[in-house]
């Protein structure tokens, strides 16, 4: 494993992939984020059926600062993983759209940046009002 | 004067057509359960961070003006499932790149089946199960 590991970081770096290679390990970052958010916020969500003590704590966790934070890179993440795979399920079912697949990679950070620093902001403000900064 | 017929001068034989293999159905599954994701993940996060602030959900708010509606339980429910067999199946993915002994390799594959069917399980009977007040 850790042969592996050292292996694929090492590759990582000879390999000269270019924008390809970054959309390809962004995707692949940006989906195991997402996922071990997901099941962490699965089984504290069943809280409320199951134990909703919990539950109460779970929704303390959730208004602190670092998870706070935390939810504007889970948004960055989504955001990514929601445009960059909607480029490759496109060229997936459109191979023509090949040719286009540079200008569909600046779309899809066109369409992140678009996105997500309204929304970076907002949740931002969010964060800042829950310790009493307000602007 | 004798006549010969087709199947005089070629051999028939049934075959049975190849069955759609697995990772087709998988491909396919990833590709269209990623898209409707993106209004699903997306309009949730929206929901929960943009229109209103998690700083001010509580337990009443969730069950009350979240899952007192019968079409955000559905929505719910949907993102559940399609999020996290997506999930599972993008992290099965990237493990077969890196677990190279067959053994392992069913074993993990093995613990992602049974933990993630805990994990929906859990979640899917909190969203079906808990009650709204008033209902």
């Amino acid at each position: 494993m850790s042969n592996n590991l050292g292996l694929t970081l090492e590759q990582s770096v000879k390999y000269q992939g270019r924008w390809g290679q970054w959309a390809w390990m962004f995707h692949r970052l940006s989906g195991l984020g997402i996922l071990a958010f997901l099941t962490i916020h699965i089984a504290d969500t069943s809280m409320v059926y199951f134990y909703p003590p919990l539950y109460e704590e779970a929704l303390k966790l959730y208004k602190s600062v670092p998870f706070g934070i935390g939810e504007i890179f889970l948004a960055g993440a989504l955001l990514y993983h929601a445009f960059n795979g909607l480029r490759v399920a496109l060229v997936d079912f459109k191979p023509e759209l090949t040719r286009y697949q540079r200008q569909m990679w600046v779309g899809v950070w066109a369409l992140f940046l678009v996105t997500f620093l309204p929304a970076a902001y907002i949740m931002g403000r969010g964060v800042l009002r829950s310790v009493g900064i307000n602007f | 004067m004798t006549t010969t017929t087709l199947s005089d001068q070629v051999t028939i034989r049934k075959v049975r057509p190849r069955s759609r293999p697995f990772e087709s159905y998988a491909w396919l599954f990833m590709r269209l359960s990623g898209i409707s994701l993106i209004l699903l993940a997306v309009g949730h996060m929206v929901m929960q961070h943009i229109t209103h602030d998690v700083h001010e959900v509580t337990v009443g708010w969730i069950l009350g003006q979240r899952w007192g509606l019968t079409w955000i339980r559905v929505w719910d429910l949907a993102l559940l499932s399609l999020a996290f067999i997506h999930g599972l199946n993008g992290f099965r993915a990237v493990v077969q790149d890196y677990i190279h002994n067959a053994t392992a390799l069913k074993l993990v594959r093995l613990l992602i089946i049974a933990a993630g069917l805990i994990v929906l399980l859990m979640g899917a009977v909190a969203i079906v199960f808990v009650p709204a007040p008033g209902r």
